[in-house]
């Protein structure tokens, strides 16, 4: 087992949604509710779930860009919450986001060549420009562009190549975890496929550790390690990439492998398995299990008492009766 | 595609816009045919034409900049581009009738969702009573899966999740009970568990009320579980076509050989292999290649597919493809 890089115990992050103009109480959104995970170093690490799951919440939590509620994130176990804010921005070069929207995360006022160089401005002040733009056609060549390509604005290119000036930007200083955030969800097949083997390239290369958050699930049993399924805020499963997708232990997980599109069509005709009724609303969770409501496996027990979350089979499981 | 009564007969369209960078042809004379009462797949990634086809097939492109330069659109022998606004109004909704990607965007957010329902009932069949137009909407409401369809007739659109929504917009457009529905990508915002309901649903529909459907998506799983016949789109014109099952079994263009191998975890062994992808990217549609389109990105592309646009030639029954290679063993 490698050492573990990231770490979160029991993270919560609540959204409190105002009383309205017109009156009405004020309600709680638990977007991450008591959350454990654990990044090995080199790992990919998928987070799963639909929307509204906490998936990108959580992932912005950890590089504390989000406050938190409750509970703690180690880097390298350092606890984050307990580190001066100059220590914590030193820390943050080692810590990068790749966005999902390759249109918004990049300022369309900026040439390529500004928008890399602010993370030296910002970390490495005392940095030439000459050397600044050395880096930058470094990078660029990393991410499979030209460097002619600095003095053009992001409006200039396809969403493929505007992701990989974001990845380059993430990987600008060296870090050495990257929160991937829906990273290839904006492209469309054959440019995802280029940018997925390029993430995984840059990992071999640059010993990185990606956090990856996804709702493809193709895409994370392609890519991930391990994987963590989220439900309304919650873990509900935590294992092996290749053991989950097997034999997955919670319903949901089954759930959710079986409802993707198979792309091919003499499975067609197979005996389809499907969810009844839609996601409840984050702001009035049912008591017990959250998945309850949607469970066709629930019992009386699943709507009254929420379940712990149990270690099994070297996953861990959130269900009273997890599908062994 | 074998000899069967068609309800829609699409022949040499060409849809172009007028832009300050020049003339774009989104849609650069394709041809392709629905059967009654099946399901036609347009596939392709962004910028290919599968909208602009939709939106041509329904009389919606803007006009300018856009423009239907050339070709018929026969719909049960009618050629609906030659149609005047008044005439297509009365097929559009009633006839041939739409579903959106975006359910959020398409429906009115300061009406109620039985009003909008409604309003496609009291605009085709004006001497329906009112008491009648929402017992319609609300077996409508009722045959699309939302629950207490008598109390969300009065729901607002954000009232309702995505899902929700997406199912009114089924409603909608199944009320009067359309020949053609198009639907352009109407899984595609929503979420997986949530897709695989409203995929089932529209199945179901057209099980049982026989529409015949166009399916626009860039989703090739969803195409292998719901299309009967598969069109591929490649900057602006078809590469391949045929039914479903040639073309996951024997796909025949480079193209979409490129696409079913770019799939991860297809084929079940694929984790931690490098995926196959496709080098580069799609043409500019003002400046677009001589000869073969996807040339440039093919790698058994020769000489003779730089210079000249290749037929659609056929492979196979009822199987057809726009490669000079194609009748190569490959």
């Amino acid at each position: 087992m490698n050492n573990i890089l990231v770490q979160t115990k029991g993270l919560k992050v609540t959204f409190s949604a105002e009383a309205g103009m017109f009156g009405g109480e004020a309600r709680v959104v638990k977007a991450v509710d008591d959350v454990s995970i654990d990044i090995a170093e080199r790992e990919t690490y998928a987070l799963v779930g639909e929307s509204g799951c906490g998936k990108t919440t959580l992932g912005r939590a950890i590089l504390r860009l989000v406050p938190t509620t409750g509970g703690q994130v180690f880097f390298r176990g350092e606890d984050l919450s307990s580190l001066s804010p100059e220590v914590m921005r030193s820390l943050r070069r080692k810590m990068q986001i790749i966005f999902q929207d390759p249109y918004a995360s990049l300022n369309p006022r900026m040439r390529v060549r500004e928008i890399l160089a602010e993370p030296f401005r910002t970390h490495e002040p005392k940095m030439s420009a000459k050397d600044v733009d050395e880096r930058i056609a470094a990078l660029l060549s990393v991410v499979g562009m030209r460097s002619d390509t600095m003095r053009k604005y992001p409006h200039q290119f396809s969403g493929g190549q505007r992701q990989r000036i974001g990845i380059a930007r993430a990987l600008a200083l060296n870090p050495e975890f990257i929160v991937c955030d829906e990273a290839v969800s904006a492209l469309d097949v054959s440019i995802q496929a280029q940018v997925l083997n390029l993430l995984s390239d840059l990992q071999k290369e640059f010993r990185l550790t990606y956090l990856f958050i996804t709702h493809n699930l193709s895409v994370v049993r392609h890519i991930a390690d391990k994987v963590c399924v989220m439900f309304l805020g919650k873990a509900m499963e935590i294992g092996d990439t290749e053991d989950l997708f097997a034999r997955p232990f919670h319903p949901y997980t089954k759930f959710l492998i079986a409802a993707a599109p198979v792309p091919d069509p003499t499975q067609r005709d197979r005996e389809r398995l499907l969810l009844k009724g839609d996601i409840p609303s984050p702001i009035n969770l049912p008591p017990g299990c959250r998945f309850s409501t949607r469970c066709p496996y629930a019992q009386e027990r699943c709507r009254l008492e929420e379940p712990e979350t149990v270690a099994l089979e070297g996953r861990a499981v959130s269900c009273h009766y997890p599908l062994v | 595609m074998s000899v069967q009564e068609t309800i829609l007969d699409v022949k040499n369209l060409r849809t172009l816009f007028l832009t300050r960078k020049g003339i774009v042809p989104a849609v650069d004379g394709i041809s392709f045919s629905v059967r009654k009462g099946k399901v036609t797949g347009l596939v392709g990634e962004s910028g290919c034409g599968k909208s602009v086809t939709s939106l041509s097939i329904m009389g919606l492109i803007p006009q300018p900049p856009g423009k239907i330069a050339g070709g018929e659109i026969l719909f049960e022998g009618r050629d609906l581009s030659k149609l005047s606004y008044k005439e297509m109004c009365r097929v559009r909704g009633k006839d041939i009738s739409m579903i959106f990607q975006e359910p959020m965007t398409s429906l009115n957010p300061v009406k109620t969702v039985g009003y909008q329902v409604g309003e496609v009932l009291r605009i085709h069949q004006r001497n329906v009573a009112d008491a009648e137009v929402r017992r319609r909407v609300v077996e409508m409401l009722d045959l699309v899966g939302i629950p207490e369809p008598e109390s969300r007739v009065r729901a607002f659109p954000h009232q309702l999740s995505g899902g929700l929504r997406q199912r009114v917009m089924i409603a909608m457009a199944l009320i009067c009970d359309p020949k053609l529905l198009v639907a352009d990508e109407p899984t595609t915002a929503l979420d997986v568990t949530i897709q695989a309901q409203v995929l089932k649903l529209m199945m179901d529909l057209q099980r049982r009320i026989g529409t015949s459907i166009i399916l626009i998506t860039h989703d090739l799983g969803v195409v292998a579980e719901t299309c009967d016949d598969v069109n591929v789109m490649y900057a602006g014109s078809i590469v391949e076509q045929g039914d479903v099952f040639n073309i996951f079994r024997n796909p025949s263009h480079p193209y979409t050989r490129g696409l079913l191998r770019s799939i991860p975890d297809t084929g079940g062994t694929g984790r931690k292999e490098r995926l196959f992808s496709i080098d580069g990217m799609v043409p500019s549609l003002t400046d677009l290649p001589p000869g073969c389109r996807f040339a440039p990105r093919c790698t058994q592309a020769r000489e003779s597919c730089f210079k000249e646009m290749p037929e659609l030639v056929p492979v196979g029954e009822g199987h057809f493809v726009r490669c000079n290679r194609a009748r190569e063993a490959c």
